[in-house]
């Protein structure tokens, strides 16, 4: 893996996995799907600044930053095929990253779409 | 050994009655050591509520002797009625036990002796003859709250056990009983009995006691309740969730787990099981109220405390039985808080159940202030649409059709539809659109009509449809909740397309089968939901309401901006409202500010002016202050300057009327508003006012008629001073102009998007003059800097290019001053290059060639199209004569 593929691939992950480590964006969204609501809100995995109504284009903004990372990121561990890693890591690597890319998209979407929900 | 019997005998007795001396001596100093000071504490109290008091434990002045450290206890016991026991000792009629609520601290910084831990002793203290010979105790009671009353966040073990109702009013009894040895618990016992040393204990004890009412003093301020609109309530059947659970919306196919939610046509609910869950605050990234709760909170507002929330079960709409929960809920907040009237903040469907409450409970209402955001006071036809096509709200894959179905019998749908009222003042809101093979006709129906459009032709419940006329009588929809001592506000959107009408093409195929097909509705001003006509058809004070230029109906309450009014009107606060992209508040009095179609009249004097449209409704100065009830016109006053703006959507005509009300002169201006843009303004400058003035505006002919001395007869007519229209009032005007030609859709849409990209042009050609004279500035300064051009001649260039760039705003500058700098450009003595590099920026500034060529191919096509008959002639001519206007003013 030539040092441009290798900087482009950690560019991209970590465009993917710093916002997660620090304010676990998507995790705080799927959790706040799957779980009942309390008292009229959606419980959270884990308090974040981006979870106060203040920031929600950020949050939305930051999701979508996620989404690029992980989606580059795939796009690049795909090109990696003819280098010198296993088979299985490359081929672990991509199926998860697909999958990763996928979730995030879903939840980009969600995270757009719930917003527009609006009672009459 | 001698010693007799009798001797023995002798000394025996005399010892014990020595021993018996002495002992009764000693304990006779024992309690006359003592004098306590009983103060003794009597307070009437609330629940949850502190009250202080003192007392002090000292020597006896009478006791004189040295006896260095003398500790005492202070020991609680409660009282019993009758001194009546049982057989086990328990007291037959206690008094209600004050005890547990004392507690006891040492002042006089003086340390406190520890409690021995001996059961019931409150507190230990140390006397010291005599360097110590008081101690003042500071004695606080803190009482717990009644069941029923206690706020969400109580702490038992804070505050103790919640007391039984029963016992409200009571008054409940500890006395303190201050022993000097360490035996209070016999002490006690000796009490009960009411036996030996009952003077004694009863000198020593303190008698405390506390009526407990339960009735709070009134809070500083109201608390607050938000009222949420419909769909705003959790719905739960058992453990499952039916409404709103989102992730489930999404996964299930046809969402048909939602069908228990539907009622039967008779309207009762199909399924009697389902439960009320909370009011919706936020689902994921949807802010339904969360945002202004967390405002209240920033405030300081506690939810539970002095903040709530009334979940209701929406789909029965403006029902009896909400009606009556409302009412408990303000009853229960009232009795919880201690306060005499509560605040609400009601949204959509929420403030048509306040202000049925409000007109059922006219004088127990209990309301203080009340803010309605985007209430369709007379309905609002998204209802219809949801009633004939179904509609997902926005939830993500929601289907529509299963909100339809659910919406067919449920009462709050029909109270949501269009009322009389409504029909009145906006016009239709159904319009068919019959198409045969080789014709097709059109129908606006009336009131009737369109009920018989939804009961007839759509099936749909005509039990409900007449409940919800009964509900929208004259009086409820205009009902002034001011009279029922409400002081009321009100937010609404006026900028977001909002549906008004319905449109259903009904489409004949060769077979000649009916097939129904919705067109897209038409739009007009609102929040999104609610048009204007209805959120604005609410009598109201002028300075209580708002118009919201970013509004999105379902999310209003939580919404930037009008969250930050909601509590500002509630509390009183000062939170700052955000600015749009031209530093306009975006929650604002000023109707203007929404830019509809109508007129702003401004008038600038000592001047009255008074508005009267075609039914009569009158805005304009009374006693006591403003009065509008025309629909969807403002009037507001500055000072002596006086801003109206009136709506001609509709086609409404006013008598404006003017009456001097001071010696001077008045301005007037009058500007037309076409699309949300200021398409004209005529001015009259500087007229002469006296008291006597009287006179009128007609605002289609732009005269001024004015009677000067109060005659009766009109004396002088005036017109403005100058119609010379702005670039942007003439392109405004010429796109107002296209918006009303009777022409095919698809080529006025070519005309508007032509008008766009010469507007793109003309931004485009201001930018790049701005661009070259910031150029030249600098050229001629590095030039001087160069000693190439002298400091005099770049002194004289500079100022021009100043002059230039002060009118950069404009796309026409002014042909003098370029002259003028072309001619000091060639009279400078310096290189020729430079002089022709600097002459050709400055032919740039005067180049427009391209808005020039726009604008003329703009008219030959215009021109062509009216040969074909596209364009009528006189609608071309008009707009070739504003295109010429344009390219005169460029």
């Amino acid at each position: 893996m030539e040092t441009k593929q290798k900087t482009w691939l950690w560019i991209s992950l970590i465009m993917f996995a710093m916002p997660e480590i620090l304010w676990n964006p998507i995790v705080n969204f799927m959790y706040s799907l799957f779980m009942p609501t309390i008292n009229g809100s959606t419980q959270i995995w884990r308090e974040s600044f981006l979870l106060n109504y203040r920031f929600d284009f950020l949050y939305k903004i930051i999701l979508l930053v996620q989404l690029i990372g992980i989606v580059t990121f795939t796009i690049n561990w795909a090109r990696t095929k003819n280098n010198s890693q296993s088979r299985l890591t490359y081929w672990v690597v991509l199926i998860l990253s697909i999958l990763l890319s996928l979730l995030t998209l879903f939840i980009v979407y969600l995270a757009y779409a719930i917003s527009h929900i609006s009672f009459p | 050994m001698a010693l007799s019997k009798k001797t023995l005998k002798l000394g025996i007795v005399l010892l014990v009655v020595i021993s018996t001396f002495s002992g009764v001596f000693f304990l006779s100093a024992f309690f006359a050591n003592f004098a306590v000071n009983v103060q003794n504490v009597d307070v009437t109290l609330g629940s949850l509520q502190s009250s202080n008091s003192e007392f002090a434990v000292s020597f006896d002045p009478s006791f004189s002797p040295d006896v260095g450290n003398e500790y005492y206890h202070i020991a609680p016991f409660s009282l019993c009625n009758q001194n009546e026991y049982d057989a086990y000792g328990n007291c037959v009629d206690p008094v209600p036990n004050l005890c547990p609520y004392l507690s006891l601290e040492l002042k006089d910084n003086e340390e406190p002796t520890p409690t021995p831990d001996i059961f019931d002793v409150k507190a230990t203290g140390v006397l010291n003859n005599p360097t110590d010979m008081t101690d003042n105790w500071n004695l606080s009671i803190k009482s717990p709250c009644f069941e029923g009353e206690c706020p969400a966040d109580y702490d038992e073990s804070l505050n103790g056990f919640p007391l039984p109702q029963s016992l409200k009013g009571a008054t409940f009894r500890c006395d303190l009983s201050v022993e000097t040895s360490d035996m209070p618990v016999q002490v006690r016992n000796y009490l009960k009995q009411s036996i030996a040393y009952a003077d004694d204990g009863l000198l020593n004890t303190i008698e405390v006691s506390a009526t407990l009412t339960g009735e709070l003093p009134p809070p500083a301020r109201n608390p607050v309740l938000i009222v949420p609109g419909v769909l705003g309530t959790d719905i739960n059947k058992g453990t499952e969730k039916l409404w709103l659970d989102v992730l489930r919306n999404i996964v299930d196919i046809g969402d048909q787990f939602m069908d228990p939610l539907q009622f039967n046509i008779n309207l009762t609910p199909s399924d009697t099981s389902l439960t009320i869950g909370s009011a919706i605050k936020k689902i994921a990234t949807f802010n339904y109220s969360d945002g202004l709760v967390q405002e209240f909170q920033n405030q300081g507002y506690v939810e539970g405390t002095d903040l709530f929330l009334f979940p209701y079960d929406w789909r029965y709409g403006v029902s009896e039985d909400n009606i009556n929960q409302l009412k408990q809920k303000i009853q229960d907040i009232k009795t919880q808080t201690g306060s005499s009237k509560v605040d609400v903040v009601a949204h959509s469907t929420g403030g048509l159940l306040v202000k049925k409450y409000v007109m059922d409970h006219f004088t127990d209402n209990f309301i203080d202030k009340a803010v309605f955001v985007g209430v369709p006071n007379t309905g609002a036809p998204k209802a219809i649409k949801a009633l004939v096509q179904g509609d997902s709200f926005g939830v993500p894959l929601l289907a529509d059709a299963e909100m339809k179905k659910i919406a067919k019998n449920l009462p709050v749908v029909y109270d949501l539809s269009p009322s009389q009222q409504y029909f009145n003042t906006k016009g239709s809101y159904v319009k068919v659109i019959n198409q045969n093979l080789f014709s097709s006709s059109s129908q606006d129906l009336d009131f009737n009509q369109a009920n018989l459009f939804l009961t007839n032709d759509h099936s749909l419940n005509n039990q409900a449809l007449t409940n919800a006329h009964n509900l929208h009588t004259a009086g409820f929809d205009n009902y002034d909740l001011r009279t029922s001592g409400v002081d009321l506000y009100a937010i609404d959107g006026c900028k977001a397309g909002t549906i008004t009408k319905i449109i259903e093409r009904r489409a004949k195929d060769i077979f000649g089968n009916t097939n129904i097909t919705y067109d897209q509705p038409e739009l007009s001003p609102g929040d999104g939901t609610v048009p204007m006509e209805s959120a604005t058809n609410l009598p109201i004070d002028q300075g209580n309401k708002y118009y919201a230029l970013k509004a999105d109906h379902g999310k209003m309450m939580s919404q930037d901006g009008i969250k930050e009014k909601i509590v500002n009107i509630i509390t009183g606060s000062n939170l700052s409202i955000p600015v749009n992209f031209f530093g306009i508040p975006i929650v604002l009095h000023d109707i203007t500010e929404c830019k509809l179609n109508g007129k702003a009249i401004s008038v600038f004097s000592p001047l009255d002016i008074d508005v009267t449209d075609q039914d009569g409704n009158h805005a304009g100065l009374i006693s006591g202050g403003i009065e509008n009830n025309i629909p969807n016109a403002s009037f507001d006053i500055m000072g002596e300057h006086k801003f109206v703006y009136l709506p001609d959507d509709e086609g409404q005509t006013y008598t404006i009327t003017l009456h001097g009300t001071g010696n001077g002169t008045f301005t007037l201006e009058n500007s037309d508003i076409a699309e949300n843009q200021t398409t004209q303004t005529a001015t009259f400058s500087d007229i002469p006012v006296t008291t006597n003035l009287k006179g009128n505006l007609d605002t289609e002919n732009l005269v001024l008629s004015l009677d000067t001395n109060g005659d009766g007869s009109i004396d002088e007519t005036i017109s403005p001073d100058s119609t010379d229209l702005s670039l942007y009032e003439l392109i405004a005007q010429i796109k107002a102009k296209i918006f009303t030609l009777t022409i095919k859709d698809q080529l006025k849409q070519n005309l508007l998007k032509r008008i766009s990209n010469l507007e793109k042009k003309i931004e485009n050609k201001k930018q790049k003059n701005a661009k070259i004279l910031a150029n030249l500035k600098n050229k001629i300064s590095k030039q001087e800097m160069k000693g190439k051009i002298n400091t005099a001649d770049a002194t004289e260039i500079a100022n021009l290019l100043d002059i230039l760039e002060a009118q950069s705003d404009e796309i026409a500058l002014d042909p003098v001053v370029l002259t003028n700098l072309k001619n000091k450009i060639e009279s400078i003595n310096i290189k020729t290059n430079l002089k022709n590099d600097l002459l050709k920026r400055v032919e740039n500034l005067q180049k427009k060639q391209a808005i020039v060529k726009t604008l003329s191919n703009l008219s030959k096509d215009i021109t062509k199209k009216a040969s074909k008959g596209k364009i009528a002639d006189a609608d071309a001519q008009a707009l070739i004569d504003l295109l010429a206007q344009i390219e005169g003013v460029i």
